[in-house]
């Protein structure tokens, strides 16, 4: 019997690189509408405000194995680390939803020894990485008003009105020495 | 070409009469502080040593710049810095010193005009239009009188400083909210109406001072408030 396409189109499920198997694998998302109620009117108006972040909800699971997996212990733990590390987003592989950039939201991770140990069981809760919003550069045209500013007054200062006056900067006047300076103004 | 007597007088009226003014346009309160008295000194000494200043050691210029700049730092409003750059405007000297220290303050004045606008926080982008349309109708005869003194530096200066202030208003215009008028059916007490418009009641002494309201408690419409 031949195998079915979805099942040969099956990714091995990965976090950071870490393998786990996919008991659960669901995807959110939408759209971000505000609904305006208007009174007196029959009509609403739904405003499209963007797409919503897209969240995807996980149930993994880790199982002994003696061929695939005979260290549950390491693999279990390798798991929680790659959900608990620091740093930017990182690549999470769906079995079926394909790959996404996503940052870890929340996840718990269950053990039942009585009933199956050798087991454990993680609910991850991963959201859209997304984007930077706010790293895009502005000119700080503030600060481009005072240099300019500044700068003007150089300018103003040679200016060959001031030049042509006869009186470059720092030398002696070009009056008569007879008029006391203080006199100035009648 | 050099200066005569009565070009010099008439240049240290001129220049007097500048300083006076901004002397006159100094907040009584800033009188006290560092700057202001950093300015009141700067000033005097400017009004006392002007003629020696221009025909002497040819520092006048730098000084004057200098006293407008600790007159803006010591809280000159840009309504009062306005007034001084017009007041200058109307006078009408007939020597080349004189006109020299003429245009040479309408300058300086607009330099301090245009960093006082680039140090006011502004809340609505009506204020920002109306001081945008108040420095760029004060920029037109400084940049008429630059071009025909074939004074080619000042003339792309004064360009190159209205560009930027333009720029400058301009960008910080698309964060603000407009302001707009609200219609009620009845007087609202200004508390009420902070918390209908803007969600925060905290805001209804803003609303009250927007409005001029001669009583808070019964203020009515329509009300001036920004639009977010």
């Amino acid at each position: 019997m031949a195998i079915a396409l979805w099942r040969q189109n099956l990714q091995p499920a990965s976090f950071r690189g870490v393998p786990f198997y996919v008991h659960i694998d669901a995807k959110a998302g939408g759209r971000r509408v505000v609904l305006h109620e208007f009174p007196m009117q029959n009509t609403p108006y739904a405003e499209d405000m963007g797409r919503r972040a897209r969240r995807f909800r996980v149930t993994a699971y880790i199982l002994y194995s003696p061929v695939l997996i005979p260290d549950y212990q390491g693999a279990r733990d390798a798991l929680i680390a790659a959900l608990e590390s620091d740093g930017a987003a990182a690549q999470l592989i769906h079995p079926t939803l394909g790959v996404d950039t996503v940052v870890v939201d929340t996840y718990a991770v269950t053990e039942r020894l009585e009933e199956a140990g050798g087991y454990s069981e993680f609910e991850i809760e991963f959201l859209e990485a997304g984007t930077t919003a706010f790293s895009t550069p502005t000119a700080n045209t503030n600060s481009a008003v005072n240099t300019t500013a500044q700068n003007a007054i150089q300018t103003f200062q040679q200016s060959p009105i001031i030049s042509g006056l006869g009186i470059p900067l720092g030398t002696a006047p070009n009056i008569t020495p007879t008029n006391p300076l203080g006199t100035f103004g009648g | 070409m050099s200066i005569t007597k009565p070009a010099l007088n008439e240049a240290v009226v001129i220049g007097t009469s500048i300083v006076n003014n901004l002397l006159a346009a100094l907040p009584s309160a800033a009188s006290n502080v560092p700057t202001g008295t950093s300015f009141v000194t700067a000033a005097g000494d400017l009004l006392a040593d002007m003629a020696s200043e221009i025909v002497v050691t040819g520092e006048f210029w730098a000084d004057l710049a200098n006293v407008f700049e600790l007159a803006r730092q010591s809280g000159v409003t840009y309504a009062s810095m306005d007034s001084v750059r017009m007041a200058a405007e109307a006078l009408m000297p007939v020597g080349n010193a004189g006109q020299a220290v003429q245009d040479y303050a309408i300058q300086i004045s607009l330099v301090e005009l245009a960093q006082i606008l680039a140090a006011t926080t502004f809340k609505s982008r009506d204020g920002i239009d109306a001081s945008l349309t108040s420095i760029n109708a004060a920029f037109i005869d400084a940049i008429d009188t630059a071009a025909n003194n074939f004074d080619w530096n000042s003339y792309q200066a004064l360009i190159a400083l209205r560009g930027t202030v333009a720029l400058d208003l301009n960008n910080r215009e698309q964060t603000l909210p407009r302001i707009i008028f609200y219609n009620f059916p009845t007087t609202q007490p200004a508390l009420y109406l902070a918390q209908r418009i803007y969600g925060d009641g905290s805001r209804g002494v803003e609303i009250a001072q927007e409005n001029n309201a001669a009583n808070p408690l019964f203020m009515s419409s329509p009300i001036r408030a920004l639009s977010s």
